[in-house]
């Protein structure tokens, strides 16, 4: 093992913490040295976790647990000692379904034509909780419209040519549909799962369990790199820094206000990675047929509030309660 | 006779449809004839870096799909076998050899192929990709290194010519100058080279 730790991650405004403690030399004060490795995809980032390419990444805990169970690629001891954000994401639709949706809501949508919705992986929070707030509109999944994957920076573009009807992705990309008034936001996620986990810190286990000090170090970091994230003295600052052509390459402006909390921007303020919360993406995948009902013991592997906690973190005051898991037909 | 009929049959069983969905056109139809040249019973599909990888595996429905790993829409295909109503696709993982896995996801190769493709099939397929995606490096690198070279050479031409010019040494006088203070800075010449054209660029003395 190197002495260099890589993060993988993906140009997206909720690598922020990550992004920002390197630009900050938050990692180098703790006595790291980490290397980011921006990819263009989370297959990429799931691949190089697998076969030691990465040590971690920022990740979406569908997919982590998806590694973790061998259900894509090769399988992968991970651990998930923290969580990076939570919220952030949005359900666009395009402008054309605006008025049938508000005024008569999604199952009139859905009946009147087939529509085709995009999430970002087929293992992701996206694709879950876009899946969870159609079913609870008796829209089913698969049997009323079609569930699609596309990268994040293509969504806007397909939701112009009409090669989508809407997509749910994490900001900005919401944002930049509706400032390009290709769509409208029909809802925002935390509206589905208020503080729902969105992307957590996933390690390869033998790389966290290798060196204690070292995990602690990392965490701390990061700790404090979130809270530098939801200043909101920050928010210009961090919007410019993510702006720059090596990550999002978008207006900065633009970026501040996909970053603004109050208008459903992610969350930096819940660090803590609550085995419960997880499991309800555990039971949604077995829910959709994504994975086997051993899921949930991987999860309960793959999460360690323990590691958490013994770096010094405060489990977040005021959670809320994972969402009905209602079932239809 | 049996040979030839044991040969078609090998022929009929190994005919694939591969789709190239490398962004690199050069490299692409390079092993695109490669991959015919192998066996004409291979079905060739180069796909340009702007088309829809989705779309195009959808339609054409391939036996193997080669994913250069810089695509972003390589998750498209990632979870294909998760999502219903779509092709079985199933990503390449040699069981046996993760060192090589390992070379071709840093490679940035990957590939996705149907549940009935025979796996020696698709090893195949994916060991010759990696192949040319192995040269393609070795010699972008090569070229990397020859464009430092020149470079380097360069700058120390330019330092001559301005010491020529600047300090009135003859050539032989400023190579054994830029020589001597490489030697004393435990430098490299093309370095002393570079730190001298800077300290006159700042100067306004150079002129080039």
């Amino acid at each position: 093992m190197t002495d260099t730790i890589r993060l993988g991650l993906l140009r997206l405004c909720d690598a922020a913490p990550v992004i920002l403690a390197e630009h900050e030399s938050l990692f180098e004060q703790a006595g790291l040295k980490v290397d980011l490795s921006i990819e263009p995809s989370w297959a990429n980032i799931a691949d190089k976790l697998a076969y030691g390419l990465l040590e971690g990444a920022v990740m979406l805990p569908p997919l982590a647990m998806a590694c973790a169970a061998g259900l894509r690629g090769r399988q992968v001891d991970l651990l998930v000692p923290m969580s990076l954000s939570a919220n952030g994401n949005a359900v666009t639709l395009s402008s054309d379904c605006q008025e049938i949706f508000q005024r008569q809501g999604m199952a009139a949508l859905a009946a009147q034509k087939r529509l085709r919705l995009a999430v970002v992986h087929g293992f992701s929070s996206h694709d879950l909780l876009l899946r969870h707030w159609l079913a609870g509109q008796a829209v089913m999944p698969d049997r009323d419209v079609d569930i699609t994957v596309l990268p994040p920076a293509e969504m806007v573009g397909s939701l112009a040519a009409g090669a989508i009807d809407g997509f749910c992705a994490g900001a900005p990309w919401g944002l930049v549909a509706r400032r390009a008034g290709m769509g409208f936001t029909a809802v925002l996620s935390r509206d589905i799962w208020p503080r729902h986990p969105e992307k957590c810190l996933a390690l390869r286990a033998d790389f966290a369990l290798l060196d204690p000090d070292r995990l602690t170090a990392l965490l701390q970091g990061l700790f404090y790199a979130q809270r530098l994230c939801a200043e909101p003295a920050r928010r210009a600052g961090l919007a410019a820094l993510l702006a720059r052509p090596e990550y999002l390459d978008l207006p900065a402006d633009l970026l501040a206000e996909a970053l603004d909390v109050d208008a459903g921007g992610p969350l930096f303020t819940a660090p803590y990675p609550s085995l419960e919360q997880a499991q309800w993406y555990a039971r949604q995948m077995q829910r959709w047929g994504k994975a086997p009902c051993s899921l949930e013991d991987v999860t309960a592997r793959l999460y360690r509030p323990d590691m958490f906690l013994a770096a010094g973190g405060e489990p977040t005051t005021g959670t809320t309660p994972t969402p009905n898991e209602t079932l239809f037909d | 006779m049996a040979r030839k009929l044991l040969n078609r049959l090998y022929d009929v069983l190994c005919a694939m449809k591969i789709l190239l969905a490398d962004s690199n056109s050069g490299r692409r139809e390079a092993l695109a004839a490669q991959l015919a040249a192998l066996n004409a019973a291979f079905s060739i599909i180069p796909l340009e870096a702007e088309a829809s990888l989705l779309a195009e595996v959808e339609r054409l429905r391939p036996d193997v799909v080669l994913v250069d790993m810089a695509r972003p829409d390589r998750d498209t295909l990632d979870s294909l076998s998760a999502q219903s109503g779509t092709p079985p696709v199933v990503m390449f993982l040699d069981g046996d050899d993760p060192g090589f896995m390992q070379q071709a996801i840093s490679l940035g190769v990957s590939s996705y192929h149907g549940q009935d493709v025979a796996p020696d099939a698709a090893r195949l397929v994916m060991r010759l990709a990696v192949a040319f995606f192995q040269r393609t490096q070795a010699t972008n690198a090569k070229l990397q290194e020859v464009e430092a070279q020149t470079a380097q050479r360069r700058a120390v031409e330019a330092a001559k010519r301005l010491l020529m010019k600047e300090e009135r040494m003859s050539e032989p006088a400023a190579h054994r100058y830029l020589q001597r203070r490489a030697m004393d800075q435990q430098k490299r010449m093309a370095d002393v080279a570079a730190d001298y054209l800077a300290a006159q660029t700042r100067q306004g003395r150079r002129h080039d």
